[in-house]
């Protein structure tokens, strides 16, 4: 499969995960990931876009696509305003799904080694 | 994508544990949080988290549920200003449905005004409320709430009524997925605590805290060690020196103007300082008492007014409610229709019960203004142990201290404190800087409100409504009541208890003496009360209910000022042809009945004064020449005005001003009834400015330099010119979010208020009105009303604060009042629910 397929897959694997589950789908999907593509050297790189774009997708289908208006009722109460409440989000997705990955391709290649 | 992407590589070992420790912060940031944040994984999830409630906004066009315990389908229908219309055959089964229906608008509220109650504040938000919470459970608000309900007999039907709501708020929440739970729950990382039926009353003693607890004799004291007894006896009078009584006085049309005296200041002393200061501090100790009245205007100011056939333009009775409240989002109200088989009401119910405290039915329509009177007393008692009491003495014998310990639990359920309980036969028993003082007030006693607004929706008439409020004992309250037959009046129903000696609450009484006890309550037949007087108009505003010099008897003291009962009382009496349109005005009418006479006395005083300074003659030529008195948002003239009254007093009530501190606050500050009543002597020793030793201030003096002071004070804030002031500007209000969440208030909304009009502003904007309506009770009833804010407690929704312009404006909707589902305009229906028993 070629990695945008992967991406693809992870994507939507971490946007299911996080509706039936919760945010710790994201780093579960992430790993899962990083397994399956221990060869790919930007296995890290892609989950964490995954992310981005599953919890980017989420937040609009979740607000309707009117994230104009939610967000700025919702960022003055985490002192943040709509941009950087939206890059805090996003970037939280990306990080939780990145290291899983890298963590998850790192430990299977040694196994794999072994 | 494969081929473009090239990544640097890493030594293995080292990329995991980069890898290892990015994840473990993450997932530890987002599981517990740090520092002050939450836990950041379930806040920022977007199907479960901070921005999920979006998804339950706005409601769908057409929902069903099953809810366990109804007997029959229920339908609600909502409309398009987002009121539910819930059409049951039973009230039980409305009562249950409105449960449902509340939760999905108001749960979060519903939690909080529940957790004030019970002083559990802290489980959910933290050792901030620690403080308040120590609060409430010292003034043994749950053990009220308790009682009263332990009290009901199990064949009450508000016992069912009860059970039915608080199933339907749990049903509610049992189904709620992540997206329909309050945002605040989200912020706080906390799940909705499961409801009892109880939990109703513990809503009712906030009300009643809110209504009907005042600490003032603690503060009534300090005044009186700083200028004596017999200064502060005319400062908070009993009886008020300007009477506009609600019920009328046959024949009087105006005032009745008492003989005012205000004897000097007694000399201070170091020990009456001190004494000063030990009552100020108790009165801290006890606790936050709410918007004190002397603080020099009532910051709640509730009107109500109705007129009879005679007086208005359709011939049939209309009526007006206009209470003042905390102005939060969501709004204190919620606005609910029920239809059943045998009743049909309509109004503004607290989230927490199912039935209305403010509305009407067919027949009759009803609302009401605070009483304020005194059912809070407070008595010095002898204990045996300074520190931990286990007796206190009573008739000359030492009698056990009923002692409970409770702890305070913070949102993971850890101890942040413990506290002994005390109690005397009297109620709570508190220790403060003055020794230890037990408190009785009416609220801690048994009464059973509920019962009576269950009988209230089913009136017919204005006898029967209050026949059935008999049972309604507090917060006292003037409730006006008007029915289909024409028929008017006014009752201030509520317990008052009767005081030994000469009768008066408003000091601390010797509690070693069973002799200080109440002895009993006044009689239903002897409380204020009137039905169609001749005057054929009936209106309260707060201030003094009877005329002592027709009715005496103490109700209380410090009585809010008359102003706006004035102006209600000259709107009604110059037109015997009134609308609902004209009372919807009135609602926001500009004017003050205290502004004549203050711009009178400073034109006089300028008059008087040879060569004012340029200052004062500008600030005249603004005050008494330009302005029409009005304070509307546009206004000049009321930016000067209110600057020159805030100095007026200043310089007036230097007296109270603690000894040693010039900048204060005052000890307290007697009303502008009281400062209207000194304009009429020029050389009173309280003109005297104590903070200018060297010369001896005159009435004229102190209005002429108030004058110039205000003008520098507004020049050099707004400008020199006064084309560039705006009232609009600088009185506001601010409709602030219970837990005060940046983003989740409207502030800074400009309104048309002033000191002394019908809709008065403290300045801070944080009160105001909080329930707007007009009735016609005609041979269908017809209403129009309004409140600041919307249905849903969601900010995400269009219906959080989609009323808060029309508030602003003094406007009103027509309220639409179907007599069936069936009935109800298409085109004005945006949702439908059914609700199905469980078994079907």
């Amino acid at each position: 499969m070629t990695r945008a397929l992967w991406f693809l897959l992870g994507a939507a694997g971490m946007a299911a995960g996080t509706w039936f589950g919760g945010w710790w789908a994201v780093p579960l999907v992430g790993a899962a990931l990083g397994v399956v593509r221990r060869r790919d050297p930007a296995v890290a790189l892609v989950a964490g876009l995954a992310a981005v774009v599953a919890w980017g997708a989420l937040l609009a289908a979740v607000t309707d696509r009117a994230i104009g208006p939610v967000l700025p009722t919702v960022g003055p109460v985490l002192r943040l305003d709509p941009a950087r409440l939206v890059a805090v989000t996003l970037g939280f997705a990306a990080i939780l799904a990145m290291s899983a990955a890298g963590l998850a391709r790192a430990v299977s290649d040694r196994v794999g080694d072994r | 994508m494969a081929a473009a992407v090239r990544v640097p590589t890493m030594p293995r070992l080292a990329r995991a544990a980069v890898s290892a420790l990015a994840l473990g912060g993450a997932l530890y940031v987002g599981a517990a949080g740090v520092g002050p944040l939450p836990p950041l994984g379930p806040l920022l999830d977007p199907a479960h988290g901070l921005v999920a409630p979006a998804r339950s906004a706005e409601l769908p066009v057409a929902d069903s549920a099953t809810l366990a315990g109804l007997g029959a389908d229920v339908t609600i229908r909502y409309d398009d200003r987002g009121v539910p219309h819930v059409f049951a055959h039973t009230m039980t089964d409305a009562a249950r449905a409105t449960g449902w229906v509340q939760a999905r608008d108001r749960l979060f509220q519903m939690e909080l005004t529940q957790r004030s109650a019970a002083g559990t504040l802290t489980e959910l938000v933290g050792a901030r409320a620690l403080e308040a919470d120590r609060s409430a459970r010292r003034r043994g608000l749950a053990r009220a709430a308790e009682s009263r309900w332990r009290a009901l007999p199990d064949s009450s039907p508000v016992r069912a009524l009860l059970t039915a709501y608080a199933e339907g708020v749990n049903a509610w929440i049992a189904q709620a997925g992540p997206e329909a739970i309050p945002v605040e729950y989200h912020l706080l990382g906390k799940a909705p605590r499961s409801f009892l039926p109880q939990d109703t009353y513990y809503m009712l003693t906030v009300m009643a805290q809110t209504l009907a607890y005042r600490d003032d004799e603690l503060r009534r004291e300090a005044v009186e060690a700083l200028v004596g007894a017999e200064a502060t006896a005319a400062l908070f009078p009993v009886d008020a020196p300007i009477q506009e009584p609600i019920i009328p006085v046959a024949g009087r049309v105006a005032p009745r103007i008492t003989p005012f005296a205000l004897p000097a200041p007694s000399a201070l002393t170091p020990g009456r300082v001190a004494q000063a200061a030990r009552l100020l501090e108790t009165r801290r100790q006890l606790g936050d008492g709410g918007p004190s009245l002397l603080a020099g205007e009532a910051a709640l100011g509730s009107n109500n007014w109705a007129v009879g056939p005679s007086r208005s333009a359709s011939g049939h009775a209309l009526l007006s409610g206009d209470p003042h409240l905390q102005l939060t989002l969501p709004s204190i109200w919620y606005e609910l229709h029920v239809v059943t088989d045998s009743l049909d009401f309509y109004g503004v119910t607290l989230p927490l019960s199912p039935l209305p405290s403010i509305g009407f039915n067919r027949d009759v329509a009803w609302t009401a203004t605070n009483t304020g009177a005194d059912v809070v007393d407070f008595y010095r008692e002898t204990v045996d142990d300074s520190v931990a009491p286990s007796a206190y003495r009573l008739d000359g014998m030492m009698r056990p201290v009923e002692r409970t310990v409770t702890e305070y639990r913070g949102p993971r359920g850890e101890r942040l404190a413990t506290d002994t309980l005390y109690r005397t036969h009297r109620g709570p028993l508190l220790r403060t800087e003055m020794g230890w003082v037990s408190m009785r007030w009416t609220a801690l006693e048994p009464s059973d409100e509920l019962s009576g607004f269950y009988g209230a929706v089913r009136a017919r008439s204005v006898p029967e409504w209050y026949a059935a409020m008999r049972p309604f004992r507090v917060p006292a309250q003037n409730f006006l009541v008007a029915d289909r037959g024409g028929h008017i009046a006014i009752r201030s129903l509520g317990r008052y208890p009767i005081r030994p000696g000469d009768g008066r609450g408003d000091r601390v009484f010797d509690g070693s003496r069973s002799a200080s006890d109440w002895t009993g309550d006044w009689p239903e037949s002897r409380g204020p009360q009137v039905m169609d007087p001749a005057q054929a108009y009936l209106a309260s505003a707060n201030q003094q209910p009877m005329d002592p010099e027709v009715e005496p008897g103490y109700l209380g003291w410090d009585w809010p000022t008359p102003w706006r009962a004035l102006r209600i009382n000259e709107l009604l009496r110059a037109d015997a042809a009134m609308t609902p349109a004209k009372m919807q005005a009135a609602h926001i009418d500009p004017k003050s009945a205290l502004t004549g006479p203050i711009v009178n006395a400073v034109r006089a005083a300028m008059a008087a004064t040879p060569n004012p300074p340029a200052a004062a003659r500008d600030g005249l030529a603004v005050l008494g020449d330009d302005w029409d008195g009005r304070f509307t948002v546009d206004s000049r003239g009321a930016v000067l005005y209110d600057a020159f009254l805030a100095t007026l007093i200043d310089r007036t009530w230097d007296e109270l001003l603690p000894p040693g501190d010039s900048a204060g606050p005052r000890v307290a500050t007697p009303n502008t009834m009281i400062l209207a009543r000194l304009l009429g002597s020029a050389t009173s020793p309280w003109w005297d400015d104590r903070r200018t030793p060297d010369r001896v201030e005159t009435r004229d003096m102190i209005l002429v330099e108030s004058l110039e002071r205000a003008w520098l004070t507004v020049t050099a804030a707004h400008g020199d010119l006064p084309r560039d002031w705006r009232w609009g500007s600088i009185r506001q209000a601010n409709i602030r979010h219970l837990l005060q969440l940046p983003g989740f208030g409207r502030e800074s909304l400009a309104v048309q208020s002033g000191p002394g009009t019908l809709s008065p502003n403290d300045g801070r904007g944080v009160h105001g009105a909080s329930w707007r309506f007009v009735v016609e009770l005609g041979d269908s009833v017809s209403a129009w009303g309004t409140y600041p804010g919307g249905q849903s407690g969601n900010p995400f929704s269009s219906r959080y604060a989609d009323r808060v312009p029309l508030w602003q404006h003094g406007e009103l909707a027509p309220l639409l009042v179907p007599r069936s589902a069936a009935a109800m305009p298409a085109a004005r229906v945006r949702a439908t629910l059914t609700l199905t028993p469980e078994s079907r």
